[in-house]
């Protein structure tokens, strides 16, 4: 027997296949007897299967289940709710709503963004001031090219007598002090040897070199 | 038994549903609620939880109407979500002796007689009927039921067993198989026919 056949058998006993198919199933059953006695065998198992088994009236539940409908809405009913509560938009225009506290919180809280953010790009855009140069460190200064003098002052000396001898010869502090207390000295007149020997004269000066270039930042 | 509302009309009432037409719901349910009752009673195997179930699938029929695809059948929809319905501990039982005949005592079925065959699997092929059935495993039982009980399609089927077709045709095949020999047995090859295939 062809299984093509027989797997139609079933289907063609509870009546479900399509009108083609079941053309060509019955004119299988017409030449072979086997698959006759197989529908036969189908219809009367059908058959037994249906006498035996009780179900309930089609009406039976149904007034409860109605009465259990009416106590709550219908999707259809609730879903477009839902699908406004879901969006962003419904969302905010809730939330806006015109309700004087939550106006008010909403418009404090706005404020305090508004000025913090205000805050934060003014100190931003600060950066290249002259009041914050003034509080780097002087190592961070890109120098001009050299020469530069190189000055390590005696220990006790004052810092008041360190500025009035930078600011007799024109020097400014470009570096240091290292590890070694030396400080960097550049003039912007050049007159690098000059600086240096008046410098090196100074009863609060220990030594004076002049150098071409500064040392790397880590010699500092 | 009644023939079932074709899938087309049932498509239009699950429209109506989900519209909230409770007219529709009411329509669906009176065309539905036997056959469902009869496929959650064969997996609890008890009354009284089928009706809940039952019961509890149209409530989520009603309220998931607009969630149907159009996929499946219908029927196969709602089955689906009675099957969903019913607790883990009824699911995947064993074989059932009494699977055939659901009846109590003094109680008539409310099918209606098909044919003459019938009257004669009234009284000893139906017996022998229940005991063979009974030797079966459950999903090749159900493949039956839903198959000559409910007159499902081959899709149906396959879909309200969430297997392929090809396993439907196997389980069908098998289920066949045991069947014939077992009556065949019990009966005699008389009433049963040829059991070689």
């Amino acid at each position: 027997m062809d299984d093509k056949v027989m797997d139609q058998l079933p289907w063609y006993a509870n009546n479900t296949l399509d009108d083609e198919t079941r053309q060509w199933v019955a004119s299988q059953l017409d030449s072979h007897p086997a698959y006759r006695a197989q529908v036969s065998f189908y219809e009367r198992l059908r058959a037994g299967l249906r006498a035996g088994v009780w179900t309930p009236e089609p009406t039976a539940g149904l007034d409860a289940v109605l009465a259990r409908l009416d106590s709550r809405p219908h999707t259809a009913q609730i879903e477009p709710e839902r699908r406004e509560q879901a969006s962003v938009i419904a969302f905010l225009r809730r939330a806006l709503a015109w309700k004087p506290l939550p106006r008010l919180a909403y418009g404090i809280g706005l404020s305090v963004i508004l000025i913090q953010a205000g805050m934060i790009g003014l100190l931003a855009t600060r950066g290249n001031d002259a009041v914050f140069s003034e509080v780097r460190s002087r190592a961070q200064v890109a120098a001009a090219a050299g020469p530069f003098i190189k000055v390590s002052f005696r220990p006790g000396a004052a810092e008041a007598d360190v500025r009035f001898l930078l600011v007799s010869v024109g020097a400014s502090i470009v570096g240091g002090p290292s590890q070694l207390g030396d400080y960097y000295l550049y003039l912007e007149s050049k007159r690098t040897d000059w600086a240096a020997q008046q410098i090196r004269i100074s009863p609060i000066v220990e030594s004076v070199a002049v150098i071409a270039t500064l040392p790397p930042a880590k010699e500092e | 038994m009644r023939k079932r509302l074709p899938d087309t009309d049932a498509r239009t009432l699950l429209q109506q549903i989900a519209d909230g037409n409770r007219l529709a719901f009411s329509r669906l349910y009176e065309a539905l609620s036997p056959e469902i009752y009869a496929f959650i009673q064969r997996r609890t195997d008890n009354r009284e939880t089928a009706e809940d179930i039952k019961q509890e699938t149209f409530y989520v029929v009603w309220q998931s109407a607009g969630a149907f695809k159009g996929t499946s059948s219908v029927f196969s929809w709602v089955c689906g979500n009675a099957a969903n319905k019913i607790p883990l501990a009824y699911r995947n039982r064993g074989p059932r002796a009494d699977s055939v005949d659901d009846l109590e005592p003094g109680e008539e079925p409310v099918a209606e007689v098909d044919s003459p065959d019938t009257l004669l699997l009234k009284s000893q092929e139906k017996q022998g009927l229940n005991e063979c059935m009974g030797k079966l495993s459950f999903e090749q039982r159900e493949c039956l039921f839903l198959a000559f009980w409910h007159d499902c399609s081959e899709q149906e089927t396959a879909e309200i067993q969430q297997i392929p077709k090809g396993t439907v045709k196997s389980r069908l095949s098998q289920a066949r198989l045991k069947l014939k020999q077992c009556l065949a047995r019990v009966l005699g090859n008389g009433l049963v026919g040829d059991t070689k295939d």
